[in-house]
């Protein structure tokens, strides 16, 4: 494309020398000449050998017309550069070469045929100097080629190397002994970590994006309450800065700003690194004095480093499959809306059209029928709009699960036949981002399906968020499961998406009517914690007890948020 | 007659639109546009009393385009019409000057009743859903506590100590200050006695409650 245009280029300014010159109009003809010239090449340029050929035949042809049109005043001189250029592009170092040499040779030839009125000397240095000046555009043009490539290789290499790490990863999470699960990595660790060394508490928390630690992984108390404040003065904060082990004397502080922590004890923190870098930190503590010694030091690092790397993939394999699925998510929102939705939306305009017109023409029956039609499309087109909001609500947009949630539920409120009581029990940690985002499309879902199906006066929704624990319960006073929604599209989904992020969900019929949906997340179903507060906390039984006591705290408590109606 | 510029990206939307206004005997469809580009242009070309905007086009956001059109000039009526849900898109359109918002799965007379309101008082705001979305909105304002943070705030309300807070709902004293400084942060309290203030002042607690 750059050859043909330089042809273009100087057989334009080849004409405008001609034109200004003082030269004889038969010159016309020669220039028409090398124009045909110039087109056979660039159509033969198609293929090597043809190129090599057509540029040749270009070379001779121009330097037949210079000897013709004046010699070393020929307006045509120039043109020489174009199939030089063209050759060192199509055919590198040796095409720009044989286009010169072929040049060359022309002109040699025509010098050594004696004319008349001929300065030869001055015809010699003028065809030497405009061989070389197009041996030079020739070269230049065939290193920019060389470059180019280059680039296109690196770029494909590039992708080769992703290409090959993907399959890798496909490989190995298809076979890997473990699972990717972060979560069951950390509790792993946790696990392990209990064999080796006496703790009341022990948590693994990951950096997630920003300066926010996250636990992953939690045993002892109830709830993790920890000062873990990346920002503040705190054992955590000193590990991550110092990347060093960090052990004090005291039990860990209780956030958020608290005094130092006095009561005696030993608290642990182990940097989680991969190469230099810090992933995480492990915590645990004990009311003991001085039990972690550095034998007991050594063996807790070894396992932290034994386990960094799988924690590590495990968040990065989370991190991938959120990416994609939020981008496949949008793509989907964008679909509909500008798709179907407003399709369906200009047929609404059209119905309220025809209605109109029948109004006009006196017929009740018909403006009746449209009536109803128009409020049946007009409700599809308004689920529409929900479905794309459902698609584009995510949990960072909102700034927490909890916001997200009463987002949505806002929306929901306004379209749905119920009062929503909403319950937000959230500590100012936040749960692993592709948690939060599975966690909030269940709810959506089991929203949904309270407002499509179930035909309810109430909606419960009850969020509990204590990292890594989660909570969230979702009741509706209406119809209940019926035989075709157990396996409904819907439900199917939820289990799904539960699985996917290592959730327990159940799904049963609330009493006295409606559906129960609870979800959680870390609260284990069966083993309560192994180790007794040594402050003597009421630790609570993690049974169905309490939830049913949390339901009827949520209905009877005057905070609940009400929406929509 | 009022002059109306309908502008979308959807050709059957503007079509659909263009035949409801045309049917109205107060307005004339002056121009459609499927472009901010060529919406500016046509406003300038044809300046319409008012302009019907889809919220997302092609080449830019709509409620952009509204903010400029505002910004030059207060006498264009401006209806917003979109197809996204969510009480932040009404609350966005009134932000960015628009005199009226009606949602695409409305009956088109909804839209010239928005024209109408436009086109006569270009400088205030109608919306079918607005007092709703005023309701929601202002509902949520203030704090939310957690039902454990209301207990704590009750019974710091009757003057126990922490001691005491945390022997009354069994649980721990390390807990019982976690949920009292949480509650704190919640309030923007820097003690107990701002804390109850700034509780009394929400409704959150009454003020026989108060110490």
């Amino acid at each position: 494309m750059p050859a043909r245009l330089l042809r273009v280029i100087l057989l334009i300014g080849c004409t405008a020398l001609w034109l200004v010159g003082d030269t004889p109009t038969e010159d016309l003809a020669w220039i028409g000449a090398v124009t045909a010239a110039a087109l056979a090449a660039s159509l033969l340029e198609r293929n090597h050998l043809g190129g090599l050929v057509g540029r040749s035949a270009e070379v001779i042809v121009w330097a037949t017309a210079v000897n013709a049109t004046g010699h070393d005043l020929s307006p045509l001189l120039p043109y020489l550069l174009a199939p030089v250029f063209a050759g060192g592009l199509l055919a590198r170092f040796a095409g720009a070469a044989i286009a010169a040499g072929v040049a060359a040779i022309a002109l040699l030839v025509t010098l050594s045929v004696p004319q008349d009125e001929l300065d030869t000397k001055d015809y010699s240095i003028a065809a030497a100097q405009w061989t070389v000046i197009a041996l030079l555009g020739g070269l230049v043009a065939a290193w920019a080629r060389r470059l180019q490539q280059a680039a296109g290789d690196a770029q494909v290499s590039a992708y080769a190397e992703a290409h090959s790490l993907l399959s890798q990863l496909y490989t190995v999470t298809r076979q890997l002994p473990g699972s990717l699960d972060p979560r069951t990595t950390a509790e792993g660790l946790v696990e392990a970590v209990a064999r080796t060394a006496r703790f009341s508490a022990a948590a693994v928390l990951i950096r997630t994006d920003g300066d926010r630690l996250t636990p992953l992984a939690f045993r002892g108390e109830d709830r993790l309450e920890w000062d873990t404040e990346l920002a503040g003065e705190n054992p955590f904060a000193d590990a991550w800065d110092s990347e060093e082990v960090q052990l004090r004397p005291v039990v860990f502080g209780r956030g958020p700003n608290p005094l130092p922590p006095t009561d005696p004890g030993s608290s642990l923190v182990v940097p989680i690194r991969i190469g230099d870098r810090i992933t995480g930190l492990l915590g645990i503590e004990t009311p003991e004095i001085d039990a972690y010694d550095e034998a007991c030091r050594t063996e807790i690092g070894e396992l932290v480093s034994n386990a960094a790397l799988r924690l590590e993939t495990g968040v990065l394999f989370d991190q991938i499959r959120e990416l994609a699925t939020t981008e496949e998510r949008r793509r989907l929102a964008r679909e509909i809306h500008d798709g179907i939705a407003q399709e369906l939306a200009s047929l609404g305009y059209i119905i309220d059209e025809t209605s109109a017109v029948a109004a006009e023409a006196g017929q009740p029956d018909i403006v009746e029928d449209l009536t109803g039609l128009r409020q049946e499309m007009s409700r599809i087109v308004k689920e529409l709009r929900l479905s794309i909001f459902d698609l584009r609500s995510e949990v960072d947009r909102f700034g927490g699960l909890g916001a997200a949630l009463s987002e949505y539920i806002r929306t929901i409120g306004t379209t749905s036949g119920f009062t929503v009581h909403l319950t937000l029990d959230e500590s100012s940690r936040r749960l692993p981002a592709e948690t939060e985002a599975e966690l909030l499309r269940i709810a959506q879902e089991a929203i949904n399906n309270a407002r499509k199906h179930a035909g309810a006066d109430n909606l419960w929704v009850t969020c509990r968020i204590h990292p890594p624990d989660a909570e969230l319960v979702i009741e509706d006073d209406g119809a209940g499961l019926g035989p075709g929604r157990a396996d409904s599209y819907g439900l199917e989904i939820m289990k799904e998406r539960a699985a996917r992020t290592r959730a327990m969900l159940e799904i049963r019929p609330r009493n006295p009517r409606g559906t129960y949906v609870g979800v959680r997340v870390g609260l284990p179903g069966g083993s309560p914690p192994p180790v007794a507060d040594r402050r003597g906390t009421l630790v609570p039984a993690r049974t169905g007890a309490e939830t049913s006591a949390a339901a009827s705290t949520m209905s009877s408590s005057g905070q609940s948020e009400e929406s929509g109606s | 007659m009022t002059s109306v510029l309908l502008v979308d990206d959807h050709e059957l939307i503007r079509h659909g639109l263009r035949r409801a206004f045309e049917r109205d005997p107060g307005f004339t469809v002056v121009g459609e546009a499927g472009s901010v580009a060529e919406a500016l242009v046509m406003i300038r070309a044809e300046k319409p009393e008012v302009v019907i905007m889809d919220v997302r086009l092609p080449d830019g956001d709509g409620l952009d385009t509204v903010k400029k059109l505002r910004a030059a000039g207060e006498t264009m009526g401006i209806v917003v019409l979109t197809m996204y849900a969510g009480d932040q898109q009404l609350f966005d359109a009134l932000e960015a000057g628009a005199s009226g918002f009606v949602n695409k799965d409305a009956p088109a007379e909804e839209v010239l009743a928005a024209a109408r309101h436009a086109a006569a008082s270009p400088g205030s705001f109608s919306a079918a859903d607005l007092a709703d979305a005023m309701r929601r909105k202002a509902s949520q304002g203030g704090p939310k506590l957690s039902p454990r943070e209301r207990d704590v705030l009750k019974l710091l309300a009757d003057g126990l100590a922490v001691s005491g807070i945390a022997k009354a709902l069994f649980i721990s004293e390390s807990t019982t200050k976690t949920h009292i400084s949480k509650l704190y942060e919640k309030l923007g309290a820097g003690n107990r006695a701002q804390a109850l203030m700034t509780a009394m002042r929400l409704g959150l607690i009454t003020a026989d409650k108060a110490p």
